[in-house]
């Protein structure tokens, strides 16, 4: 069973990596009698297939998973979607992850900047991501890639600061630190050298579990009509697509599906299974 | 009186969380990039986005007129506290949108609606999580509770607009499982779909927690003792273990609950519910400040309410714990 | 094993020995679109409603019907709200003439009889008695010369169609008597357009802040319908017991503001709203196959699509104009965005018969040629311009995009969704390139208005300035002989497709849908200014 999670895991970046060469229009290799073409014969922007638009048509042998109501093939779409969504998951993951070190390692100095940052991020833990990203972006703005990993990656990085914080506490009691202490090592090398290291566990379950928590958020966001908008292929945009038009099952499902799936892989690696 | 010492201080509490939230939201606004009366014309519809970067005398104008409608015309380090100030008595302003006042909608119709959806939800969740997490943990091996177990990992995992789509699609809209009714909002009934989404996150949740927790009491000596006095198992885990749970599941109330305003947005949108959720989502979309700082704030002010409420149970449930604090 | 045989098994679909007949020589490059849906296409549209329902009708019914938004004011005189007009001409607000359907010539309605001279420049009403406003006055000249008065004073969308007005006399105790100093064929429609007020509600308001004034907000008519109470999203309108003509059918009328068009058909399928007009087609064809007990109406009230074109724009040449607008891929647009339920428009003459000039060369659709004539027309510079679209309409949005990737190769369109009310305040001020806009025209278009020089900022959206087109519209506007005007239609016509200021995409069409139980509606569109929803009435089962 402990396989399956890595499977998808590994599934979704596959998908992402190769997704030129899974669903293209064009052919992959052209010789003299034989053409190799991508599994999916579509490209996700296309309008037209073989020349005409259909829009919102249910799968079929042209169309393995429909088409959305702008007459994009969305199989094409599904593959080309986990290509933002495992990069948003990937950045948030790296910049909370950077930016708990920080803050820890900051409240670590000294009491009462320990007791400020952590009163500061206990605060900003306690919002649900979903809605702290809503507010921020409505009143700021900013739309855009960045914009949307700053928003979801504080909230997170809030949260994880605290368990950081805890393991480098745990770390400087430990003898190891004393005695890197006692040598005359300055407190930042203490703390970066010796007391960090025994954070790095905790900080690879915080960073799935973050890279979980932006697939959903960023699928949240999509639908809402808040996430990175134009042509970009994105599930949760199909999701709203399906909102918007009698929830066409081809547009929902699918997305779904794969939602829930790199979702759950992410937040069961390193035995991470663990959200309030 | 000394209840009411109790109340009158976490009136307070929380209300000062609601003023604090308010102020660094309105200090967010001043900061953003801009003039504010100017996005707030744009939001009025008074200016077009594109007028920004082109400055008239007519444009100048609006913006001056939209400043005065909306009291923006004073200093930001003026204006800020003042809007701090006005959160304490609930007083949010007017939306940038249609000039209505943000809080007789919220009280009116908005923030009940929210409100009712979101303690169903946690009600719902608490009794499923009562009933089947003392019995999950009894027979852990079992393949029903293995089921859940994985489920509930799984359903922590489900994106929230696709749950609720799901359900629309399955329980409504005239298909042979066609239990829940298509539209309204005037009773219970007509909620039911919306308030069982909400709390399927809630209730894997609480059942994690639950079943934890009652299964690393059970491995007390008071409950070796129990046991031997001959007190009935199903009196064992569905009462007493249950109850020295409880606390930890209080703890989790407020994170529900907050998890439940989030999820309301996304729920509200789908089943077009005229909640508060619905208003903060259409409000990020138009950049309607108020109306979020609104939003933000009460949802501050009922999680900090709510954390004190449930420490305070946690004390009723479990006696040591107010010993302890 | 398993997954091996998988993988082989995709791989081995990839691969395809190429056809014989697959000489890019001999293969036509044209793909033709042709009318005939293609296999797959959606199932044919639901049916509108053909039969009233036969039940006897409640006197004492209340009918609600939905509103997209609330409206500003409820005085049609004024610009800047539609709904002001949907809701208050004709059924409380009544007008000198009316038409009898779309397209017939006003008869006399609060006018008992009316005259015109030969010239067409002075025009005469006989006033009917016996009419009384809401709040118990009796209908006078005073109240015709003020509803005029206002009419030329107050910025709105019949001071154009008035700017020759002269004089207003008052000849006798009922009688009133027009002098123009132009003659045009339309007048008879402007006068149908023309709510007529009490003359005491507006007596000393200030024309800059009318929209604030009370009778603008509480509506003192002579119609069907008086206004009995308004709150944040409702406004509710009982039957006037002292209507000098047939009584409204219904006891109440509830128009109820709903945003959202979810909630709306949620609230439409439970039963606590009984009409939603304005829906787009596919939304209104679904909710009506999912619930048995409601039925589509079409609403056509003649308005038609179009990509309007900043022509002072140096890079949206004639040339450039022309070829983006036979890159618009009309025939498909139709079929899979309005499901039939609109024809393609080539100008905005619609159904006017012979006015209509006949379509000239081949409108088949050929992608390729019009990706190349846009390359040859932006001299293969690929510009970007930037498109506006109204947030909020799902089927412009979806054109625009399908649009965009269309010209992808040639013209790099950057789609902005923007509120229909800063679009509007953007395009009449000159701040756009593209924009794509759903006209809502009466039968007898005023093209004056829309091409004319003069009107630039105004209602000419797309600032077409071209001699030659200013005095076509001159000759359309003074000529009153049939031949004349169908001639000079055709020319116009002629020279707006060589000018191409606007990009005539389709006649749109808004569905509606009603409960069964709900009379009244049918399924013709009444004449804009006739009464409605006074008309409407909810039959036992």
């Amino acid at each position: 069973m402990k396989w399956i999670p890595r499977a998808l895991l590994l599934l979704v970046l596959l998908l992402a990596a190769f997704a030129d060469q899974i669903a293209n229009s064009e052919p992959l290799l052209e010789t003299k009698n034989w053409t190799v073409s991508a599994p999916i014969r579509a490209n996700p922007t296309d309008v037209r297939t073989d020349g005409r638009i259909a829009v919102l048509r249910p799968p079929s042998g042209t169309h393995l998973l429909g088409t959305d109501d702008r007459g994009r093939d969305v199989a094409a779409r599904l593959v080309h979607g986990s290509r933002p969504t495992l990069v948003i998951a990937a950045c948030t993951a790296a910049l909370a992850s950077l930016l708990a070190v920080f803050l820890a390692l900051v409240a670590s100095t000294k009491p009462w900047l320990d007791r400020l940052v952590m009163a500061g991020c206990d605060v900003i833990a306690a919002v649900p991501v979903l809605l702290l990203v809503v507010i921020v972006r409505g009143l700021l703005g900013g739309s855009g890639l960045f914009a949307l990993i700053l928003f979801i990656s504080v909230p997170r990085a809030a949260g994880t600061a605290r368990l950081v914080r805890e393991q480098l506490r745990a770390a400087l009691a430990m003898p190891y630190c004393e005695a890197a202490s006692a040598l005359g090592l300055s407190q930042f090398r203490v703390l970066w050298r010796h007391a960090l290291p025994a954070s790095f566990s905790q900080l690879r379950t915080a960073a799935a579990l973050t890279a979980s928590t932006a697939v959903l958020a960023e699928v949240a966001l999509s639908f809402l009509g808040l996430g990175l908008g134009g042509d970009t292929p994105s599930w949760g945009e199909l999701m709203r697509q399906a909102h918007e038009n009698q929830l066409a099952w081809w547009l929902l499902v699918p997305a779904g599906v794969a939602t829930t799936g790199l979702a759950w892989s992410l937040s069961s690696q390193f035995g991470g299974n663990r959200r309030a | 009186m000394k209840t009411a010492l109790a109340v009158a201080s976490m009136a307070l509490r929380a209300l000062g969380a609601g003023a604090i939230v308010c102020l660094i939201s309105w200090s967010l606004v001043e900061c953003a990039p801009g003039d504010t009366a100017e996005r707030a014309a744009v939001t009025r519809g008074a200016l077009a986005p594109g007028d920004i970067q082109t400055s008239t005398t007519v444009q100048a104008e609006l913006i001056a007129e939209v400043a005065l409608d909306f009291d923006l015309h004073e200093s930001p380090i003026l204006r800020v506290p003042k809007r701090g100030l006005h959160a304490i008595r609930f007083d949010f302003g007017r939306s940038w949108r249609d000039g209505q006042s943000v809080s007789g909608r919220i009280v009116s119709t908005a923030g009940v609606i929210t409100l009712v959806l979101s303690l169903a939800a946690l009600a719902i969740a608490f009794l499923l999580a009562g009933i089947g997490a003392p019995r999950s943990a009894r027979c852990p091996q079992s393949p029903g509770s293995q089921i859940a177990t994985f489920a509930s990992a799984v359903v922590l995992s489900l994106p929230i607009p696709w749950i609720a789509m799901l359900a629309l699609d399955v329980f409504a809209y005239g298909h042979p499982l066609s239990i829940a009714p298509k539209g309204g909002m005037d009773s219970l009934v007509h909620s039911l779909l919306p308030i069982v989404v909400l709390a399927v996150a809630p209730t894997a949740v609480f059942w994690r927690h639950l079943r934890q927790e009652i299964r690393d009491a059970a491995d007390a000596q008071w409950v070796v003792a129990a046991r031997a006095r001959g007190v009935d198992e199903s009196r064992l885990w569905n009462r007493h273990l249950l109850k020295l749970a409880l606390p930890t599941i209080l703890a989790l109330v407020p994170v529900m609950l907050a998890y439940l305003l989030a999820a309301s947005i996304v729920v509200e949108r789908v089943f077009a519910i005229d909640g508060l959720g619905s208003m903060a989502a259409s409000a990020a979309q138009d950049g309607d400040a108020p109306v979020l700082i609104a939003f933000a704030s009460l949802s501050a002010m009922l999680i900090s309410a709510t954390t004190q409420a449930m420490n305070r149970l946690s004390g009723v449930v479990d006696p040591r714990r107010e010993v302890q604090s | 094993m398993l997954r091996w045989a998988l993988c082989v098994l995709v791989f081995a679909s990839c691969i395809e020995r190429k056809s014989k007949k697959a000489d890019p020589e001999s293969e036509p490059t044209n793909v033709s679109l042709s009318r005939p849906t293609p296999a797959g296409a959606p199932a044919s549209p639901v049916a509108v409603r053909s039969q009233e329902p036969s039940g006897p009708r409640l006197e004492t019914a209340s009918i609600v019907v939905r509103l997209p938004s609330e409206p500003r004011h409820l005085n049609p005189l004024l610009a800047g709200d539609t709904i002001a007009v949907q809701v208050a001409l004709g059924d409380v607000y009544e007008s000198l003439l009316q038409r009898p359907r779309p397209g017939a010539r006003p008869t006399p309605h609060l006018a008992t009889k009316n005259s015109q001279s030969a010239d067409g420049l002075s025009w005469v009403f006989e006033l009917r008695e016996g009419v009384t406003f809401h709040d118990g006055t009796t209908l006078s000249v005073a109240d015709v010369e003020a509803s005029f008065a206002l009419v030329q004073n107050v910025v709105g969308p019949l001071r154009g169609e008035f700017d020759d007005l002269e004089s207003v006399t008052v000849t006798g105790p009922r009688t009133i008597a027009f002098r123009f100093s132009e003659s045009r064929p339309e007048r008879a429609d402007a006068f149908a357009s023309v709510p007529i007020v009490s003359a005491k509600s507006f007596q000393d308001a200030d024309v800059t802040t009318l929209n604030l004034h009370t009778a603008s907000q509480s509506p003192n008519g002579t119609g069907p319908l008086r206004l009995q109470r308004t709150s944040a999203d409702e406004i509710e309108f009982v039957r006037n017991p002292s209507y000098w003509g047939p009584s409204a059918k219904a006891g109440r009328i509830v128009y109820r503001v709903i945003a959202d068009r979810t909630r709306a058909l949620k609230e439409l399928r439970s039963g606590q709203i009984d009409i939603v007009l304005g829906l787009p087609v596919d939304e209104a064809i679904a909710a009506v196959q999912s619930d048995a007990s409601l039925e589509l109406v079409q609403r056509s009230l003649p308005a038609y699509t179009a990509a309007v074109f900043n022509t002072e724009n140096p890079r949206l040449h004639r040339g450039a104009r022309s070829a983006l607008s036979r890159s618009f891929d009309r025939e498909s647009i139709l079929q899979e965005l309005f499901r039939g339920y609109a024809e393609v428009a080539i100008g905005p003459f619609l159904r006017h018969g012979d006015r209509e000039a006949p379509r000239e060369g081949n409108t088949d659709f050929v992608l390729e040629s019009a990706v190349a004539d846009l390359h040859t027309a932006f001299s293969n510079a690929k510009p970007q311009l930037r498109l506006l679209v109204p947030r909020g309409s799902r089927t412009m949005e979806r054109l625009a995009d399908i649009w965009a990737t269309d010209v992808r190769d040639a013209v790099d369109i950057n789609v902005q969704k923007v509120d229909f009310g800063a679009l509007l305040a953007r395009v009449r001020s000159g701040d756009f390139e593209i924009a794509l806009l759903s006209f809502t025209t009466s039968a007898e278009t005023d093209l004056y208005s829309l091409f004319h020089s003069s009107e630039v900022g105004r209602g000419n959206l797309s600032r077409l300035a071209e001699p030659a087109v200013d005095a076509l519209l001159e000759t359309l506007r003074r000529s009153l002989a049939e031949e004349e005007r169908i001639e000079t239609s055709h020319i116009l016509q002629h020279q707006l497709l060589r000018f191409a200021p606007y990009a005539f995409l389709t006649t749109d069409v808004r569905l509606g849908i009603v409960r069964k139980d709900i009379a009244g509606v049918g399924d013709t569109a009444p004449a804009e200014g006739a009464r409605f929803y006074g008309r409407l009435a909810k039959a036992t089962p």
